[in-house]
């Protein structure tokens, strides 16, 4: 108690501490360099655009009768399907049905803006906080809590167990914290999913966070071994010649970097040599990017981003909204330089997703024990798979094979899903996975499959932005993509939504979510 | 002519001036500048001879802010950093009448109201809380939540009935209506910690906020963009404000740079006066009622000053001559 009544006095004579923070790496500004791409006529763009949408897929009449109905009420839709549907629902006898009660996430900014002096565990605490006010669950009523993140603040190895002290839930409450790169906070959710399909725990609370403002630069391999062995140095003399050793070479540190660690490469490396694996062009790449930033920006100007939680963070202001949100023009997004690999590559920063912080949590609970304590259930969630890949030259692929297995595991075919919700590293890489979901020839070679399973139509796909634009704090944005499907499944009436993301490394998921009824 | 009266071993953090006796006030003292040890709650009176104790109490923890009653000119309440508030009674030597202890961490300020429909007793705490009482503190009528921050300054408004403005260390100004029990407006004031608040007495829609960041920034609450007034001056953190009982544009305000200010924001340039004659914090400050532009503070060198600025004596012709009707 007294420490605290000198360190308001300290407070109140210094203002707040600062960090010493270096400049980190940010989304570099539209405009300025002059690009050697010129720009297309836009009478082009429009035709290529109408192609995307009028791509032929397997279930193309219900599409058109889909757009033709599209009605003010909720049941029609429904009602028209009903008969291309070929299941009411997914659930199994003798299976629990686990729900999706409620999501939320903070505001997903840029890195190094507002939240750049906080911790990975503040973000995460505020998505706990944000959880707790929005659905009124009592601290003691959660019986496991379960986090993803994936560069890892060293002091906060365990950030479930951090955020979840902080926000002020039981000490009693187990935490863990998970890590699969991009799927991090998938794989904390489906980690809930069993938990409580094994009858272990009712009620689970998982989330994803990252802070990219603030990363682990560690010293040298050489000084920490030379500082490891001072440590353990017992004599004057062992110390003096354990400093003596000490170089220039050994001063200068370690950054860790977007790479995969089993090839070296950079993710926007991989990306760029898969678009063009894919004959995705540069063109095409922009126009994903435009849509992206244009329909995120509608999306939040319509209140439709209902998962924001608003936060003030300590020192500055109250943030309520996601920063990184940029719709621009094919001009502006044509005159950018390739990122990666230069000068002939076709991977941009501005159609690439954007180094961002931020946190997510939901709430998932079985369906008996969510009745039981009052809650509505916004969705259930049903199937689910993990892929795995080469992660050379497939590392980006993870929703091109999960799509076709997670639908034969639940039975649907792609044209049952309602609302679509893949995880936007970079333009190039969605353009890619659907080029790849079309093709009969990538279905034989590479997935052993008798045919393509088909692209997702584009009237369903991301509608609400994604991750290029709304941000993709890699360990939040799991539970970003299932809260959004959730919700959209609400708004739009539909009943099965499909989420699928690739990650580091070489992996993928892919996740079917039924609509509960409301 | 400045009379000082020495409290050796406590360290003053509020004084005020009684609205019922012109020559008395009280100063809420604690041992070892606040952070540990007990606290002392002085009555002084002043003579002839000089400032003189005439009541002192001694309690467990730190005080840390005093306020007369408006209704009895005996009695006092004082804030404790046990979280209690007590009330004492200068009829009575030995121990308070009473002793509420309802908030879990420091109380750092006690107001009590100003306009004659009501008797109530604020209290603002580090646990985020503002507590309404009953003047017997038998038990807090409402606990107002909604701070993010610990609740440095409580003040009722001396117009608005059930209305207290808080300063809190969130950075925010809080006007809350008590009736209701809820916050009606919640101004960011300052980037920084706020420390300190008043109500202007003859504009009832005037507040001010004095901050760590050293800056003094003026509120009108019809339009809370941006302040009517940002007096700079200080070099350190505001510990207090007050605003004069005889002006509408003046006002007190002292700091950890062991000034006190005094300022005219009618006036260009707004700063009146710097006052200097403390060696360490200046932590409490009051305009007296009765006397005309005089003054008490009380600083952690163990001394609480009366004294009459020149500056406030000159202005105040000029500004009586200058005030419109209100």
């Amino acid at each position: 108690m007294y420490l605290s009544r000198y360190g308001f006095l300290f407070r109140h004579m210094f203002g707040q501490l600062r960090h010493w923070l270096g400049p980190v790496q940010e989304c570099s500004p539209l405009g300025s360099p002059t690009g050697k791409q010129k720009l297309r006529h836009s009478a082009q763009i429009k035709s290529k655009m109408a192609s995307m949408l009028l791509r032929p897929t397997a279930a193309a009449s219900s599409w058109a009768s889909r757009l033709g109905a599209r009605p003010l009420s909720v049941t029609a839709p429904l009602q028209a399907q009903a008969q291309t549907k070929s299941k009411k629902t997914l659930a199994r006898p003798g299976v629990k049905n686990i729900v999706l009660v409620e999501g939320v996430r903070t505001p997903f900014l840029l890195s190094g803006t507002t939240y750049a002096d906080m911790m990975p565990h503040d973000l995460a605490r505020a998505a706990l906080q944000g959880l707790l006010n929005r659905t009124g669950i009592p601290k003691d009523a959660v019986d496991y809590i379960i986090y993803g993140t994936v560069i890892q603040e060293v002091k906060t190895s365990n950030v479930a167990r951090e955020a979840a002290l902080g926000a002020g839930f039981s000490d009693k409450i187990p935490a863990h914290t998970v890590t699969m790169a991009c799927i991090s906070s998938n794989q904390a959710m489906t980690s809930a999913v069993g938990l409580i399909a094994a009858g272990q725990c009712d009620a689970v609370v998982a989330g994803g966070v990252e802070f990219m403002s603030d990363v682990p630069i560690r010293h040298s391999r050489k000084m920490r071994k030379t500082m490891l062995s001072l440590n353990k140095a017992k004599t004057l003399g062992q110390r003096l010649s354990l400093i003596g050793s000490i170089r220039l070479a050994h001063l200068s540190p370690e950054l860790p970097a977007v790479a995969e660690f089993s090839t070296a490469e950079t993710m926007g490396h991989s990306a760029d040599r898969l678009a063009a694996a894919f004959g995705v062009t540069r063109l095409e790449q922009d126009e994903f990017a435009l849509r992206s930033h244009s329909l995120a920006q509608k999306a939040q100007d319509g209140g439709l981003l209902e998962d924001v939680v608003s936060f003030k963070v300590p020192g500055r202001d109250i943030v309520s909204k996601d920063n990184g949100i940029r719709p621009s023009s094919m001009e502006q997004l044509g005159k950018l330089k390739p990122a990666f690999i230069k000068p002939h590559g076709t991977v941009t920063a501005a159609n690439s997703s954007f180094l961002t912080d931020g946190a997510s949590a939901v709430l998932i609970m079985s369906e008996e024990k969510a009745l039981a304590m009052g809650f509505k259930p916004k969705a259930y969630l049903r199937d689910f798979v993990y892929v795995s890949q080469d992660p050379k030259d497939q590392l980006l692929l993870g929703p091109t094979y999960a799509t076709p297995k997670v639908l034969e595991r639940s039975g649907l075919s792609l044209s049952d899903i309602d609302v679509f919700e893949f995880h936007e590293a970079f333009a190039g890489q969605i353009m890619a996975n659907l080029k790849a979901m079309d093709s009969d020839w990538f279905a034989q070679t590479y997935m052993g499959r008798k045919s393509k399973v088909g692209a997702p139509p584009m009237e369903k796909f991301n509608t609400w932005g994604g991750s290029l634009s709304l941000g993709h704090p890699f360990g939040a944005t799991g539970c970003r993509l299932v809260t959004t499907v959730a919700h959209r499944l609400k708004r739009e009436g539909g009943q099965y939504g499909l989420v699928a993301a690739c990650a580091a490394g070489g992996q993928g998921h892919a996740m079917v979510v039924e609509a509960y009824p409301q | 002519m400045i009379k000082v009266f020495r409290s050796p071993g406590r360290h003053g953090y509020a004084v005020e001036a009684s609205p019922f006796l012109p020559n008395r006030v009280a100063c809420a003292a604690s041992q070892y500048y606040g952070i540990t040890g007990c606290g002392t709650l002085l009555v002084l009176d002043e003579t002839p001879r000089g400032l003189v104790s005439v009541r002192s109490w001694e309690w467990g923890d730190g005080l840390f802010d005093v306020a007369w009653s408006e209704a009895n000119e005996h009695l006092l309440v004082a804030g404790g950093g046990d979280g209690s508030l007590q009330l004492w009674d200068t009829a009575n030597q030995h121990a308070p009448l009473k002793v509420a202890k309802e908030h879990t961490q420091e109380v750092y300020s006690v107001s009590w109201s100003q306009t004659r429909g009501e008797n109530l007793i604020v209290s603002g705490s580090w646990d985020h809380t503002v507590k309404v009482w009953d003047p017997s503190l038998s038990r807090s009528l409402t606990t107002l939540r909604g701070h993010e921050g610990v609740v440095y300054s409580t003040i009722w408004s001396p117009h608005i009935p059930g209305c207290i403005a808080s300063a809190s260390g969130d950075g925010t100004l809080r006007i809350w209506d008590v009736k209701a029990a809820v916050c009606r407006l919640a101004v960011p004031a300052h980037q920084a910690e706020i420390l300190a608040c008043d109500w202007c007495k003859y504009d009832q829609n005037i507040v001010a906020t004095g901050s760590v960041d050293c800056s003094i920034n003026v509120w009108d609450l019809r339009n809370i963009r941006q302040p009517v007034n940002h007096l700079l001056g200080h070099t350190y953190a505001i510990r207090r404000l007050k605003f004069s009982p005889f002006s509408q544009t003046v006002l007190a305000s002292c700091s950890y740079d062991f000034t006190v200010r005094f300022w005219d924001f009618g006036m260009n340039p707004p700063l009146l006066d710097t006052v200097e004659h403390h060696s360490e914090f200046v932590c409490g400050l009051d305009f007296n009622l009765h006397i005309p532009n005089q003054v008490v503070d009380c600083s952690w060198d163990e001394t609480v000053k009366i004294y009459a600025p020149a500056c406030l004596s000159a202005g105040s012709s000029a500004a009586q001559g200058a005030q419109a009707d209100d």
